[in-house]
């Protein structure tokens, strides 16, 4: 009979874990980051360098960095910590509409590759830089330099640096059009076969993105890996970082005259983990105590 | 064409004041205003600028679930909609929340300054049990209906 409990007992607790997570009580936690914020001083200037962060995909494979959702992942809650992008936004302020390329070429001066940047007020200047730039900004003489020509072009006190590090070169992101091109001109092959959906930009890593649609995975019987190489093949000796997520979400139309739930189960067909999960529990424990019960323990 | 392909009307007018009903507020409390549509913002510009434009939130606006902020996700050169069953040009990803019956309602930013709305596109579908939503940029609405959309700017 210990036995017949333990296991009845096991089973009970797998449905119970299995039921929360289907409810939602449970879910994966958010502890991924695409982007991360480090503070460094440098020559008295406080510097603030936003980033990505490739640890916070699933994998990096080859020159993609990918990203894999389902109904408990979802991108959005993993880009950055919440109170980090705060602090940002809090640093540059109301400053977005009046952004401009112009002071960005100051910084050129430097031998800093600059897309954007701007004075936030007398002491903070934001700045969008292209990655290979990045490591100017630990060296000092540089610092000290920029401190001096923004003190002289723009009478400004630098005491801190906001920048946001983009993840390609400026030659890289030269090579968007060309990623756009290769991918439009095989985006039927691409959907017919591995179930590539879209391509665009991802809007906070400002990297290049593929989508594609992991229920038409399922259906054509294609891997991850598959689809990498696909896309690749396709993309050829373009050399850049690209994004890429497979998302399992089904889209339906914002009009009220749909019933929704129908599409869905017309696209989608649900299977409920629960139900089957609590079916195969009662059968075995049924099983357990009929044989328990013709193999009653020996003392 | 039947009813349940028609989405979104551009009704073409003049003489009139382009607004946006902003609707802020929690817990019952709501403080409505109307604000002025003084510009808006193509594809090529918000995904170009798409650093500039993440540092202030979107709305959005509907019949169904008023109005609501959220983030903007992936810009779409190409989109794949299996329920059209084919692609829509000049996509913009979203977290601004919407369900049935917000088609067509507009995705936009309220201005620094506060006095003004810039608008970016219009939504047209979501994503189920995902916080995900789905809006034609300007430009699509440029290029699909031949109309640009006007604004007090």
């Amino acid at each position: 009979m210990k036995v017949f409990s333990l296991i009845t007992l096991s089973f009970l607790l797998l449905y119970l874990l299995f039921a929360s997570f289907n409810l939602g009580v449970l879910s994966a936690s958010s502890d991924r980051h695409l982007l991360k914020i480090n503070v460094r001083v440098v020559d008295g200037v406080r510097i603030y360098l936003v980033s990505l962060d490739p640890s916070g995909y699933d994998y990096v494979y080859g020159n993609f960095y990918v990203f894999v959702e389902d109904v408990h992942t979802n991108k959005s809650l993993a880009w950055i910590f919440e109170n980090d992008w705060k602090k940002f936004q809090r640093l540059v302020g109301n400053s977005s509409q009046h952004i401009s390329s112009g002071i960005a070429s100051l910084l050129d001066d430097y031998g800093i590759k600059a897309k954007y940047a701007l004075p936030v007020n007398s002491t903070t200047l934001l700045a969008y830089v292209y990655r290979n730039s990045a490591g100017l900004l630990n060296d000092t003489s540089i610092i000290s330099a920029l401190k001096e020509g923004l003190k002289k072009s723009l009478g400004m006190e630098l005491e801190s640096l906001v920048v946001f590090i983009y993840p390609l070169s400026k030659a890289q992101e030269s090579l968007y059009d060309l990623f756009v091109q290769r991918i439009n001109e095989s985006k039927e092959e691409l959907l017919k076969k591995y179930g590539v959906v879209g391509f665009g930009v991802d809007f906070r890593s400002t990297l290049p993105v593929i989508r594609v649609d992991s229920n038409k995975m399922v259906v054509k019987g294609v891997a991850q890996e598959e689809v990498l190489k696909g896309i690749k093949a396709v993309l050829g000796n373009l050399s850049m970082p690209i994004e890429v997520i497979f998302s399992n979400a089904v889209i339906l139309p914002a009009i009220s005259t749909h019933n929704s739930l129908e599409i869905v189960q017309q696209n989608h067909p649900q299977v409920n983990l629960s139900a089957i999960l609590a079916l195969i529990t009662v059968i075995a424990a049924a099983l357990l105590f009929t044989w328990s019960s013709k193999h009653p323990p020996q003392h | 064409m039947v009813s349940r392909d028609v989405d979104a009307a551009f009704i073409p007018t003049y003489q009139v004041t382009p607004s946006i009903l902003h609707i802020t507020g929690s817990g019952g409390t709501y403080l409505a205003g109307i604000w002025p549509v003084y510009g808006y913002v193509d594809f090529y510009a918000l995904r170009d600028l798409k650093n500039v434009y993440n540092l202030l939130p979107f709305y959005k606006t509907g019949r169904t679930t008023g109005t609501i902020s959220g983030e903007v996700e992936e810009v779409y050169e190409s989109f794949y909609f299996d329920y059209l069953h084919g692609y829509v040009h000049y996509v913009i990803e979203t977290t601004v929340h919407i369900e049935g019956g917000d088609s067509g309602s507009p995705l936009y930013q309220i201005s620094s300054r506060g006095d003004g709305a810039l608008l970016f596109g219009h939504f047209i579908a979501y994503a189920y049990e995902s916080p995900y939503t789905y809006a034609v940029s300007i430009t699509g609405v440029e290029n699909y209906l031949g109309v640009t959309p006007v604004t007090g700017g």
